[in-house]
C-alpha cells in the first residue's frame, strides 16, 4: 500500500525533535505525562479516534483522555514507522513498474520494521540499493536532487522520500490516463487490462 | 590550552563573564576490575559493547551495527550511533524495549559475578545508565549476593539521574544484580554502561568554600612539575569528620581520584552548559578545621607517586635502551593509582622514537629519573587535565601562538611585575663520555653458605661490561646455566650451592670522562653551568644549552594576576599586553583561585 512520503524535514525539525525527547525526560523525571508532540499525526489520529465516539460516549471527557498517551514517533527521527514507509513504498514501486512497460526489479527486497529492532548497515546498504534500482526503473536519475547514496542527515532521508515521490507520480500519470476510457469500456476488465487498453502495452 | 567553544572564549571577554559552576567529584570506588575478575549473566543482550559512545564512519564492515529503532533514537543531524560487538562487555543493551508505560516485562536483569570476594569498604554502588543518550531507569532494585544468598538489597523509585548512587552498607560478596522494573522514556532498551563499585562525593560552588589551584612546570625541566588542588567545603552535620561513625570518611581513603569540572551555563547551541574537566588528582591528605564546620581536602597529580627511587635500572652498553623504553619502565616499576590507567594515556610524542640512554641511571628517584629523560629529550614533562602524563615537545611549546591568551588592562587586577635578572656571559654544560676499559678487573663479589639452589643478584662496583663469572663451592643446575640475565650494572645468578660458596664476577669497567662545552652570550657576568648525567655527547650537551639559551635569554620574569580563565595551562603561551608593546610569556606557574569565577596568580618568562 502507498504511503504518503514525508518530503519536507527541516533542520528545524531536527532541532526540535532533541528538545522535545529532552523535554520528555524531564516531565516524566517530575512524575508528568508529557504533553505530546503537534504534529500533524498526533493530532489527525486523535481527531479519528474522535469521529469514532458517540457524543453520548463524549460527554464528560477530556480532550486529555482522547489524546495520544505515549509521545509520537518524530519528524526529526527516523522510527520504523519510517523505514517501514518507505520500504513499503519501494515495494509498491517496483511492483507498479509494470504500469510503465517495464518488469519488477528482482533485486528489490524489503523487510517489515518493529520498534527497537537493531539496523544493521547492511540495511541501511540494502535499503539505499533498492533506491537506487527504482530510480533506474523510474528513470530518474537526475531527477532527484542528490541521489539517495547515505542516510547522514535530514537531508539524506528528504531526497530517498522524494525519489520515490517522483516516481509515484509517473504511476498516477497512468490512473490519469483511465480518463480516456469510458465506464462501458471498463466493464469486467481487469486493471492490467484496462491499463493496456490506453495503449501502452508491457515491453 | 584547553580546547573550547567559540561561545566560552566570547564569554570570557565579556565585562562580566557568565555564571559559572565548579564541580568536584571526589570518588571512593573500587578500582578498575580486570575482565578476567566478572562474569556477567542477564536478560538477552542487544549489545554487549565497549564503544558505546563511539562514531563509525558509515562506509564500513557490513555487521557493524548501525543504529536501533527505539522511538526517536535516531535523530536526523549525524549518522546515527555504530555499535561493533567489542570484547569486553561493559555495556549492556538489552533486546527488548520498554513497553508505552515505560515498564519492561518481564524485568530486565543484568548480574555480574565476580571470581573473588570483593571489599566491602566501598559504600555502595553507582550505576552509570545510557550517558550517550541522556536516558536512564526510573525504578529498579540492586541485589548483592554472596554464595547465591541475598545480603544486601536496595529498591529505587522514580530515579531522576544518569549516573545514580545506591548507598549500601556492605558484607564481602560475589555478585551483584541490578533488575529494572521502569526507563525513563517508552520504547527505548534499557542501558548499563557501567557499574561503579563505591560511590562519589560531589561538590559544587554551594558547598565548596574555597578552592586553590596550583600547578608548574619549566620548559627546561629544571624544577619538578607539580600540581595541586586544595578545597575546603561545609561540613555542617560532620559528614566528614573522621571520628563521626556514620560518617563517609571510613570510605574515603588515600589515593582516592578526584576531579575538577568547570561549567559555563547556557553556552552550548541548544543552551546547555558548557563543561570541561579541569584536572585529575589523588587524594592525598585531608582534616577538619577547628570549627568542626569545614573539612580541607588536598589532593595531587600522578606525578606525586613517583618519589620513590628508581632502584630496578636497566642498562646495556652495546644495546642501550630507548628513552621511551625506560619511561615504560619507570613507570610499570611505581606503585601508581589502580583508577588511572597511566601506561594507557601516557603522551610521549616529544621524545624521539630513536633516542637512546647511553648512561645509567641510578641514585635518583622515579620522579628525577623522567625529569633527566624529559630534559634529555626537550620535551618537557607536566599532568594532563585527565590525569595522563605528557612529554610533548618543547619546540611545540616555542611554535605556539601566544595570541591565543591575551593578558591585558582588561583582566589584569594588576600592572605585571617584570623582575630582570642578571646578565650571564654564557652556558657551560656538561656531558659525559662512556668507554670500554682495556684492563679486566673483579667488578663485584659474593660468598655465602647455602644447601640447594640459590639465586643472586650482584650489582657491579661501576657500570661494566661483564667478562666472566668465578663460583666455587656451588654447581649449576642441571640443564641450566649459572648466569641468568645480565647488563652493564650487575648479574643475576642462579646455581645449586653445597656449603660455603664464593663468587668474582670479572669485567671491564666503563670508564666516565667529563667534558663541557660553553656557550657565550655576552662578555659580562658569571656562566650558569648546566648538568644532565645523561647527556654523553656534545650535540646533546649543546642542545640542552640552546634550550636554555632560548628560555632565559630575555632575562625577564613576569609576575600577574587576572581575572583568568582556567583553559590556560603552565607551558602554555601568553600576550601580556603593556604600555609599551606586547610581551610573549611561557607560563611556569599559575595558582587559580574560585570565588563564583576564576581569579589566577602566575608567573612566567619572557620569550625574546
Amino acid at each position: 500500500m502507498w504511503l504518503t512520503p514525508i518530503t519536507d524535514r527541516t533542520l528545524e525539525d531536527v532541532i526540535y525533535a532533541r528538545s522535545k525527547v529532552k523535554e520528555w525526560i524531564a516531565a516524566y523525571s517530575r512524575g508528568e505525562t508529557p504533553i505530546p508532540a503537534v504534529t500533524i499525526e498526533g493530532y489527525e489520529s486523535s481527531w479519528i479516534r474522535l469521529y469514532s465516539h458517540l457524543w453520548g460516549d463524549m460527554s464528560d471527557t477530556r480532550w486529555g483522555d482522547l489524546a495520544p498517551t505515549v509521545p509520537p514517533d518524530l519528524k526529526g527521527c527516523v522510527n520504523a514507522s519510517d523505514l517501514n514507509r518507505i520500504e513499503g513504498n519501494l515495494d509498491y514501486l517496483n511492483g507498479r513498474i509494470i504500469f510503465k512497460g517495464g518488469f519488477p526489479d528482482k533485486r528489490v527486497v524489503v523487510k517489515t520494521w518493529k520498534r527497537g529492532e537493531v539496523v544493521q548497515y547492511s540495511d541501511v546498504r540494502r535499503l539505499l540499493n533498492n533506491a537506487l534500482y527504482i530510480m533506474g526503473l523510474y528513470d530518474l536519475y537526475g531527477a532527484v536532487p542528490i541521489h539517495p547514496v547515505t542516510i547522514r542527515d535530514y537531508e539524506g532521508m528528504n531526497n530517498l522520500e522524494i525519489m520515490t515521490q517522483l516516481a509515484k507520480e509517473q504511476v498516477t500519470a497512468k490512473w490519469e490516463q483511465l480518463s480516456s476510457l469510458s465506464w462501458g469500456d471498463m466493464s469486467n476488465t481487469y486493471w492490467d487490462d484496462a491499463i493496456s487498453q490506453t495503449g501502452r502495452t508491457p515491453r | 590550552m584547553l580546547e573550547v567553544s567559540q561561545a566560552w572564549l566570547d564569554n570570557q571577554r565579556k565585562t562580566i563573564v557568565g555564571e559559572s559552576d565548579v564541580i568536584i567529584n571526589l570518588g571512593a570506588v573500587d578500582p578498575v576490575i580486570r575482565r578476567e575478575d566478572v562474569s556477567i549473566v542477564s536478560s538477552t543482550p542487544e549489545v554487549y559493547s565497549v564503544p558505546y559512545n563511539t562514531m563509525s564512519t558509515f562506509f564500513s564492515e557490513e555487521s557493524l551495527r548501525y543504529t536501533t529503532l527505539e522511538q526517536n533514537m535516531w535523530v536526523l543531524d549525524q549518522p546515527p550511533l555504530a555499535f561493533t560487538q567489542d570484547d569486553f562487555p561493559t555495556v549492556y543493551i538489552s533486546k527488548e524495549i520498554s513497553a508505552g508505560d515505560r515498564s519492561f516485562s518481564p524485568y530486565i536483569t543484568y548480574k555480574v559475578n565476580f571470581t573473588e570476594l570483593r571489599d566491602p569498604s566501598y559504600p555502595g554502588f553507582t550505576l552509570v545508565w545510557d550517558k550517550v543518550g541522556g536516558t536512564f531507569a526510573t525504578d529498579f532494585s540492586i541485589r548483592v549476593y554472596r554464595a547465591d544468598t541475598i545480603v544486601a538489597e536496595a529498591h529505587v523509585q522514580n530515579n531522576r539521574s544518569v549516573e545514580t548512587f545506591v548507598p549500601l552498607q556492605l558484607q564481602q560478596y560475589d555478585a551483584v544484580e541490578v533488575i529494572i522494573r521502569k526507563w525513563i522514556l517508552p520504547y527505548r532498551k534499557a542501558v548499563i554502561e557501567k557499574i561503579k563499585l563505591g560511590g562519589s562525593e560531589r561538590f559544587d560552588k554551594r558547598t565548596i568554600i574555597s578552592l586553590d589551584w596550583k600547578m608548574s612546570a619549566e620548559p627546561t625541566t629544571s624544577r619538578l612539575p607539580t600540581s595541586e588542588l586544595i578545597f575546603k567545603v561545609i561540613d555542617l552535620d560532620g559528614k566528614f569528620d573522621p571520628t563521626n561513625p556514620d560518617g563517609v570518611m571510613q570510605y574515603i581513603k588515600e589515593r582516592n581520584p578526584v576531579t575538577l569540572d568547570v561549567a559555563y551555563k547556557g553556552l552550548g547551541s541548544n543552551g546547555e552548559d558548557e563543561v570541561h574537566r579541569m584536572g585529575t588528582w589523588f587524594l592525598s591528605e585531608w582534616d577538619i578545621e577547628r570549627s568542626g564546620k569545614v573539612a580541607r581536602f588536598v589532593a595531587r597529580d600522578v606525578l606525586s607517586f613517583l618519589e620513590g627511587d628508581y632502584d630496578m635500572p636497566h642498562f646495556d652498553y652495546y644495546y642501550p635502551p630507548l628513552a621511551r623504553g625506560v619511561v615504560l619502565d619507570i613507570l610499570l616499576d611505581a606503585d601508581l593509582p589502580p583508577h588511572l590507567d597511566v601506561i594507557g594515556t601516557l603522551v610521549f610524542t616529544g621524545i624521539p622514537e630513536n633516542k637512546k640512554i647511553r648512561r645509567p641511571l641510578s641514585d635518583v628517584s622515579k620522579l628525577e629519573a623522567l625529569q633527566l629523560i624529559a630534559n634529555l629529550t626537550s620535551s618537557p614533562m607536566r599532568v594532563g587535565r585527565e590525569g595522563e602524563i605528557r612529554f610533548e615537545s618543547l619546540e611545540d611549546v616555542w611554535a605556539t601562538s601566544s595570541q591565543e591568551y591575551i593578558i591585558d588592562d582588561f583582566n589584569q587586577y594588576s600592572a605585571p611585575k617584570i623582575t630582570l635578572l642578571p646578565v650571564i656571559q654564557g652556558i657551560i654544560s656538561k656531558y659525559t663520555t662512556i668507554e670500554v676499559d682495556e684492563e679486566l678487573e673483579v667488578i663485584g663479589s659474593a660468598s655465602g653458605s647455602a644447601q640447594g639452589v640459590v639465586e643472586l643478584y650482584i650489582k657491579f662496583d661501576t657500570p661494566s661490561i661483564l667478562n666472566s663469572v668465578i663460583l666455587t663451592g656451588a654447581s649449576n643446575e642441571e640443564g641450566g646455566r649459572i648466569i641468568r640475565s645480565f647488563d652493564s650494572l650487575g648479574v643475576k645468578l642462579r646455581f645449586i650451592a653445597h656449603g660455603d660458596y664464593s663468587i668474582e664476577v670479572k669485567g671491564r669497567p666503563l670508564v666516565e670522562t667529563e667534558h663541557f662545552i660553553r656557550v657565550p652570550l655576552s662578555n659580562t657576568g658569571a656562566f650558569q653551568t648546566i648538568e644532565n648525567p645523561l647527556a654523553t655527547t656534545s650535540e646533546e650537551a649543546y642542545d640542552l644549552a640552546y634550550d636554555l639559551e632560548r628560555f632565559i635569554k630575555s632575562r625577564q620574569i613576569v609576575d600577574l594576576e587576572w581575572r583568568s580563565d582556567p583553559r590556560l595551562n603552565v607551558l602554555d603561551k601568553v600576550t601580556v599586553r603593556g604600555k609599551y608593546g606586547d610581551l610573549s610569556v611561557v607560563m611556569t606557574d599559575i595558582h587559580y583561585t574560585y570565588n563564583g569565577n576564576f581569579r589566577a596568580r602566575g608567573r612566567g618568562r619572557v620569550i625574546a
